[in-house]
């Protein structure tokens, strides 16, 4: 039996990138002149990472690359060498390589592997030259000792005196822990520098060598490790552990100056105004207990899994949620006013449960945003235009799918206002602006919804020559009149693109309208605004979640259908005189300044409905794909969240439904994919 | 029956460990252990050529040798592989991988 | 040496298996399969699927497909009371398991049955269910049909329907 390795390498793909976003960022705070041991570490413990994923999966070249750049962090962890502008420089090279290597090796491509053996190189030859004492180094500290046990000079009389602690770390590791990249013998031997450590292994679930699976680990271990280091340097040593398994540290032998400290504490109480009540004292005696051992705030990390695990759960609460309180409405009898009162109390506490678990999978937006400084840069430098590119909001947090799926369109959008938007700076200066042009990225929360805007104080978007070049495309009629809007949307026809010269920077085809189809495909929408001459604004809005969605219930026949609300626009009564048919049976009617066609649900679903003639139903008017269609039904039901369950799992894909959610009373409605609906519409029309 | 008991010689085998054992290697490592009969009496893991290796290889070791020691044979190892046992050590696992149960 | 069905260490191994009818025929599935048989409630219809899928169900959470296995079988007359009953059963597929209902008149019983009794079914042709039986075998004079339910739901559940399946009405 053996396991397919390549399953894990998305998994080693998103951490080896996570840490060389983390790696860059460190490096950014290095100051060459006192490098902050903490950074190297961090950047240390990133490339070590990367090093044993790549070896793991064979991608040799960067482990070997990898290897070097350890080295070398080694080196300035341990005080051999010295952060120097030409090291930093270095390192931050280092991070553009491996980010290629892992990009080739990611998507298959071949690394391109001059940049990496000349960066390599010269990474090995300042080794060198520390090791043949070309370059001065600064102290010359060979033992290799855990930092705790040897407090760097200078610092070592701010620190309390260290105590030595015996620890026990259990580790269970799941099967898959080595196959993920994580090998528990590189793990141990860091530990090991921290202090004397004693290993058992646990052999009690390992099988006989036939009837193992050699890739699965099977065994668990108990350590006891005899350190004077904090919690924080033996936790960070499996800071890279994979998710896969479980891990308990402990104190063995409560540290004994903590019970000093609480003793001292305790003939101090005179300082407390509150030191009369007995239990105000014990209490503050084990708060400075407490704060006398370092307590890590603590994180860790949790496999997408098991989060995903939790959202089903909560989901799951919802549904139960909603069927009770329809039950409780219909509850009378002395109880009744009991059970409302306790269906409201569980309400509120549902709802905060919701949104804490849906917390767990939110990510910060700058994990997005924070690569466009430097794409910015770039792209300016190759236009030779000036651009200054602002970021707010960065801290607002998205789900993690989101955050992974917006990256793309956002990456496009940004050029777009680079490359067409911001003019040049001869063309800025004549038209009476600045000659910087500037590009302002925002984030934030309004309502149920994040909204990310794209701002530019460019030349806008040329409604003239987007018409023209619409009509030339056949896509407008020669005699068409178009509202400015309506102009605007045209960017989102799919081949459509304004520039006469294609630039490599905006790139051709692949435009607007796969930007408009994957932010669709989160169930978000964009807009633009534009003023000709002063810049162009695209506004992004985007459901906090995937998992749950804000629906609006539908009634046609004896089902129910959802439509999100993110794709609603109005919902109206039509009369008979605001209809017009027109050819084969199909009708259109005026909304606003346009004309829509109505579809039928009950036609496309084939049910028999309760409402035939238009006037005895609603039509709503819904919007997706930048196209707009009334559907006719027989009620709006009412306004709900409603958790996203997959069709696909036990059936398969149907048209013009993206997925299906339970209602209050058990029965499942089918929530209606409206782009696809307006799809099936148009090829309609077409046949 | 213990083979050998019967006046027939012990019946002996070498394991010759690869240049890399580790986990991507460790399917081949595998069906060569699992060659190994079970009436082998001793049992010599030759690590002269071995090269790279990892908890996962150490695991392996760990169950064939518990497998075979169990049934009574001799486990030996060839070749003076410092951070093998240096590995071993670290894994809690020296006491097993040198047969002693 | 024998063919793999008549050897004895194979046989060794009886399998359980439910029985149900529907119409006057009676048919097996095995047991393992089987996630629960419970009554019939409501379902959501699914736009456009093909005649005998009539739609989807919460089952613990999840949705679930039902096919009516008689209109499979080519009953005409069927229907939805409270003493119908769906088999629910789960095969696994490359995307993972799958649940799907099942319609069917009745449950009937668990019955032992040994490999070596099944016998191969006769060339059913297209006929209702011909194409997904596994075989046949006789239990106190009754003849059961084995039904292959992972080529029944291979055939009956697409993984994904094309959209080609609406029809421009």
């Amino acid at each position: 039996m053996t396991i397919d390795l390549t399953q894990f390498h998305d998994a080693f793909f998103d951490e080896s990138f996570e840490a060389l976003d983390s790696m860059e960022a460190a490096l950014l705070q290095l100051d060459a002149g006192r490098p902050d041991p903490e950074l190297i570490n961090t950047i240390f413990r990133a490339a070590h990472s990367i090093k044993g994923g790549s070896s793991t999966f064979g991608f040799a070249e960067t482990a070997s690359f990898t290897h070097s750049l350890e080295t070398l962090l080694g080196e300035l962890r341990d005080r051999r060498l010295s952060v120097t502008h030409t090291i930093s420089d270095l390192l931050l090279r280092s991070v553009d390589v491996l980010r290629n290597m892992l990009g080739a090796a990611k998507a298959g491509r071949p690394i391109e592997m001059q940049s990496v053996a000349d960066l390599q190189f010269d990474i090995e030859l300042v080794i060198v030259q520390r090791d043949t004492g070309v370059a001065a180094s600064p102290s010359p500290v060979t033992t290799r000792t855990a930092p705790g046990a040897a407090p760097m000079a200078g610092t070592a009389a701010m620190l309390p005196a260290p105590r030595t602690v015996e620890w026990h770390i259990e580790l269970r590791p799941g099967p898959e822990f080595f196959a993920r990249g994580t090998d528990p013998v590189r793990i141990f031997r860091e530990l090991a520098v921290l202090g004397t450590l004693q290993v058992t292994a646990d052999l009690a679930t390992l099988p006989g060598c036939r009837d193992m699976a050699p890739e699965w680990c099977y065994l668990n271990w108990s350590l006891r490790l005899l350190t004077d280091a904090p919690e924080t340097a033996i936790r960070e040593v499996f800071e890279w552990v994979n998710a896969d398994c479980s891990l308990t540290v402990s104190a063995v032998s409560s540290p004994p100056a903590a019970g000093e400290c609480a003793a001292a504490a305790t003939p101090a109480p005179a300082a407390a105004p509150w030191s009369s009540h007995g239990a105000a004292v014990a209490h503050s005696a084990t708060a400075s207990a407490a704060a006398a051992t370092p307590q890590e705030p603590g994180s860790i990390r949790v496999g997408v899994e098991k989060i995903d695990e939790l959202i089903n759960i909560v989901g799951e609460l919802v549904i139960t949620h909603a069927m009770l309180s329809q039950i409780s409405r219909g509850v009378s009898g002395p109880a009744a006013d009991g059970l409302r009162s306790g269906m409201q109390q569980l309400d509120r506490n549902m709802r905060q449960l919701q949104e804490s678990v849906m917390r767990v999978r939110m990510l910060p937006i700058s994990v997005v945003f924070s690569r466009f400084p430097r794409m910015v840069r770039d792209l300016a430098q190759r236009l030779e235009k000036q651009v200054e590119l602002k970021i707010s909001g960065e801290t607002t947090e998205l789900d993690k799918t989101v955050l992974e799926k917006i990256g793309d369109p956002l990456v496009h959008l940004v050029r777009n206002c680079v490359d067409h938007g911001i003019e040049k700076p001869q063309a800025r200066t004549a038209a009476g602006k600045k000659a910087v042009g500037t590009v302002h990225l925002n984030a934030s929360h309004r309502g149920g919804s994040i909204v990310i805007e794209i701002r530019d104080d460019g030349r806008g978007l040329d409604h003239e020559r987007i018409v023209a070049k619409a009509r030339s495309l056949g896509l407008v009629g020669a005699n068409e009149i178009l509202s400015a809007e309506q102009a605007q949307e045209l960017i989102f026809v799919p081949g459509f693109s304004t520039t006469e010269v294609t630039t490599d920077v905006s790139g051709r085809g692949v435009g607007m309208d796969v930007v408009r189809n994957n932010i669709a495909d989160l169930n978000g929408k964009i807009e633009v605004h534009s003023e000709p001459g002063r810049g162009a604004r695209f506004v992004i809005t985007l459901p906090l979640t995937l998992a749950i969605v804000d629906g609006l219930s539908l009634a046609v026949g004896d089902q129910t259908y959802i439509v999100p609300m993110t794709s609603t626009i109005e919902s109206l009564r039509l009369t008979p005189n605001q209809v017009t048919s027109i050819a084969d049976g199909r009708e259109v009617f005026g909304f606003r300044d346009e004309y829509l066609p109505i579809v039928r649900l009950y036609k496309t679903f084939g049910l028999q409905p309760r409402a035939r003639a238009l006037h005895d139903g609603l039509v709503v008017v819904v919007e997706g794909a930048g196209r707009r269609i009334g559907l006719f039904v027989d009620d709006l039901l009412s306004q709900q969240q409603v958790v996203i369950k997959s069709l696909e799992t036990n059936y398969g894909r149907v048209p013009g439904i993206s997925a299906a959610t339970i209602l209050g009373d058990g029965s499942v409605a089918l929530i209606l994919d409206v782009a696809d609906l307006i799809r099936i519409a148009s090829r309609r029309e077409a046949a | 029956m213990r083979p050998g008991a019967d006046g027939t010689p012990p019946r002996s085998e070498v394991i010759e460990l690869p240049v890399d054992c580790t986990l991507r290697h460790i399917g081949a490592l595998k069906q060569q252990l699992c060659a190994v009969a079970d009436d082998v009496q001793n049992i010599t893991l030759d690590l002269r050529r071995l090269e790279r290796f990892d908890t996962a290889t150490l695991q392996l070791i760990a169950a064939f040798a518990r497998d075979h020691v169990a049934r009574g044979a001799n486990l030996l190892t060839c070749g003076n592989r410092p951070s093998w046992d240096e590995a071993a050590e670290l894994l809690g696992l020296s006491a097993t991988l040198a047969g002693r149960t | 040496m024998t063919t793999p069905t008549t050897d004895p260490t194979l046989a060794a191994a009886p399998s359980q298996v439910l029985t149900f009818v529907i119409g006057d025929a009676t048919y097996g599935v095995d047991i393992p399969c089987v996630q629960e048989i419970r009554g019939w409630s409501a379902v959501t219809r699914l736009p456009q699927a093909s005649a005998d899928v009539l739609g989807v169900l919460n089952l613990r959470g999840t949705i679930v497909p039902i096919l009516d296995l008689r209109l499979r079988f080519g009953s005409t007359n069927v229907q939805y009371t409270p003493v119908t009953v769906i088999v629910v059963v789960s095969v696994m597929s490359a995307k993972g398991p799958r649940e799907f209902g099942m319609v069917v008149d009745g449950v009937s019983d668990v019955i032992d049955i040994s490999p070596q009794d099944v016998k191969p079914a006769p060339e059913l042709g297209t006929g209702p269910g011909g194409s997904c039986v596994r075989g046949l075998v006789a239990v106190a004079g009754r003849m059961v049909v084995l039904l292959d339910i992972n080529l029944l739901i291979g055939r009956e559940l697409p993984a994904a329907a094309t959209d080609d399946s609406i029809q421009a009405a």
